[in-house]
């Protein structure tokens, strides 16, 4: 019988931890879809790492042996979609250019297509993300890499990369247009919710209340 | 005072609660003595603090010597950055089982006798000397984090020195008295059902000790990586449970034989209480676990990983509580017509001191180096407002920038 209580009590202590994590959307699979884009006290984060450099259509890329660049695509990205489903990505050995939309992320459906950081071959592509996409939900700077690239004109790419405090600065920017963007795209006032005029924050899987024409104009605002 | 405000959640306030009334009981336990503050007897000498705090305890704490045997002796050097969080929660684990052992002790201070009047026929003596030497080898092989920290650098170099006699001494007293806390049951077959009592015992301890130590290592690195924002390492926690779980299909497969050679598998299929915790030890050690690690897209998973090992654990948990509590509870119920559950004061020590080994880890992690260092990042927050860990070191310089120096 005391056997059977401290298993209760542990799986109890369990449960009310489950329970306040799925209200704040740290455990993906439990929680449920966000009611509302905006919302006055959402918790959502962005990372930014030092070592990375970022494209202005939410993609990166990062040195890797002296020879090649790993790419994928950013935390913002990532949490404005709230969940990944699929990915798609080009073959290896093919050439992509930088700006030209490569990467096409998929969730309930839904599609967006993000760009090359830089230009050049793709010499590997990581298939362990591809299989399992929640690896790029869980990090998407480490496991969650999608390509590998063997830059062709890094020199001239590198001018519209951002890094270190210069990409801190744009990715603020970019929170604050994204909340914008929401406020004047969302189909009924009830998405964006009173919490917009109260100084509320996107939530993350804002991204699934936007409907198709505005989706592709979060595409052509945030991604190219 | 806001910001302070800010800071509680419902886990601290938890713990504030948890901790008081450890205190509490604390204070009934010696300032009043067993009688007053448990529901031990001469019947039933060994309750919870003994079943849960020492037995299940020393059995958590085991992912020290698993670790570091996995890094040191099989020379597996990739599983290096998780070795110091779990030679913390060793280290803390059994100073924890201690302070447990005091509260059960009837004169804890004469707990130094086994030291002096040994008796070498006694299970109990090789325990006692175990965990004693044990502790000073944990205390000596989480020394580099705090030498470390404080940047003693000579200390450190004599330490380091001495890694490998050390882990060899480790493992080697975990190996003994780990199996020694089986042996102590040993000797009351006639009390325990037989779904527990097995001349294997020691051998069926050490094995889901190896197992449980993998599972432990799994969680304390989720629920840092949780707590601190950390980067988790993933893939290194992914082959832990990979190897956990083959530990125990060895185990159960070993269990398995074991009922079968003794002619008692037939009671599994029994209806009786017993048969139901021996059920749900499976179900929670060895079904659920496999189930979860498998789901496709999700086993493998941070939250996969997590819910694996917790699964594990707590299967764990209610392993070594049968063995110490649900095994002997039809023994004196039938012979005393007594039934043990511990009092409000045994739950609320227990709780406390497990209370207290979640605070003494957050401590350690926040301010000592536990953790791998990783590269430098910032978090912003969505509602634009707070830059949670901004690095005092980023240059700032754009790539152009960066490029043309």
């Amino acid at each position: 019988m005391v056997a059977l209580f401290v298993i209760l009590f542990v799986a109890l202590l369990l449960g009310i931890d489950l329970f306040i994590q799925a209200r704040s959307r740290r455990y993906p699979i439990m929680a449920a879809a966000p009611r509302t884009a905006i919302a006055p006290q959402a918790r959502e984060s962005v990372r930014i790492p030092k070592s990375v450099f970022f494209h202005p259509g939410h993609t990166w890329a990062r040195m890797q042996d002296g020879e090649h660049l790993e790419i994928g695509v950013d935390d913002f990205i990532q949490k404005a979609l709230g969940g990944i489903d699929g990915i798609e990505l080009p073959a290896a050995g093919e050439f992509v250019r930088q700006g030209d939309p490569v990467i096409t992320l998929n969730h309930e459906g839904r599609k967006v297509r993000l760009v090359a950081p830089v230009s050049g071959y793709v010499r590997s592509v990581n298939a362990d993300a591809v299989e399992n996409p929640g690896l790029v939900s869980e990090n998407p700077y480490r496991e969650g890499w999608l390509m590998m690239i063997e830059p062709a004109e890094l020199a001239a790419n590198l001018s519209i990369l951002r890094v270190a405090e210069s990409a801190v600065s744009w990715v603020k920017e970019e929170i604050k247009r994204f909340r914008d963007f929401l406020g004047a795209s969302m189909p009924q006032p009830a998405a964006v919710g009173e919490a917009m005029f109260e100084g509320g924050a996107p939530v993350a899987g804002a991204l699934e209340h936007l409907d198709e024409t505005h989706l592709q104009d979060f595409e052509q605002q945030f991604l190219r | 005072m806001k910001n302070a405000l800010q800071n509680i959640t419902f886990w601290k306030v938890v713990a504030a609660v948890f901790l008081l009334g450890g205190l509490t009981a604390a204070i009934v336990r010696f300032g009043w003595g067993l009688g007053a503050a448990t529901n031990l007897s001469d019947i039933t000498p060994w309750g919870l603090w003994i079943g849960f705090d020492v037995v299940t305890g020393v059995g958590l704490a085991a992912g020290g010597f698993t670790l570091a045997g996995i890094v040191y002796i099989f020379n597996l050097k990739r599983f290096k950055p998780i070795v110091r969080p779990a030679i913390l929660t060793a280290f803390m684990g059994y100073c924890l089982v201690i302070v447990g052992l005091l509260f059960d002790l009837g004169r804890p201070w004469s707990i130094w006798h086994a030291l002096i009047y040994q008796n070498p026929h006694s299970v109990l003596f090789e325990v006692a000397m175990c965990v004693m030497l044990y502790t000073t080898v944990l205390a000596l092989e989480f020394s580099p984090v705090v030498l470390e920290r404080f940047r003693m650098k000579r200390a450190l170099k004599i330490v380091k020195a001495i890694t490998i006699p050390l882990i060899v001494l480790g493992i080697l007293l975990s190996m003994l008295h780990q199996s020694s806390l089986g042996s102590l049951y040993l000797i009351v077959p006639q009390k325990m059902h037989p779904f527990w009592y097995s001349p294997m015992l020691p051998v069926f301890f050490f094995v889901s000790a190896v197992a449980v130590g993998l599972g432990m290592t799994i969680l304390e690195s989720y629920l840092s990586a949780r707590a601190f924002q950390k980067t988790l390492e993933t893939p290194l926690l992914r082959d832990l449970a990979r190897i956990m779980i083959g530990i125990l299909l060895v185990y159960f497969t070993a269990r398995f034989i074991d009922l079968l050679r003794r002619d008692v598998l037939h009671l599994v299929f029994e209806s009786s209480f017993e048969t139901a915790m021996l059920w749900l030890e499976v179900a929670l050690m060895l079904f659920i676990p496999l189930l979860l690690f498998n789901i496709k897209n999700w086993g493998r998973t941070r939250q996969g990983l997590f819910f694996t090992a917790f699964s594990m654990v707590l299967g764990f948990i209610t392993n070594r509580l049968n063995v110490t509590m649900t095994s002997l509870e039809r023994y004196y119920q039938q012979n005393f017509g007594v039934t043990y559950f511990p009092s409000i004061g045994e739950l609320a020590v227990t709780i406390a001191i497990v209370t207290a080994g979640f605070v003494l880890f957050a401590l350690a992690v926040k301010y000592l180096p536990i953790f791998p260092h990783h590269e430098e990042e910032t978090v912003l927050r969505f509602d634009n407002a707070a830059e949670r860990s901004p690095s005092p070191q980023i240059s700032g310089k754009p790539a152009a920038e960066l490029q043309r120096h």
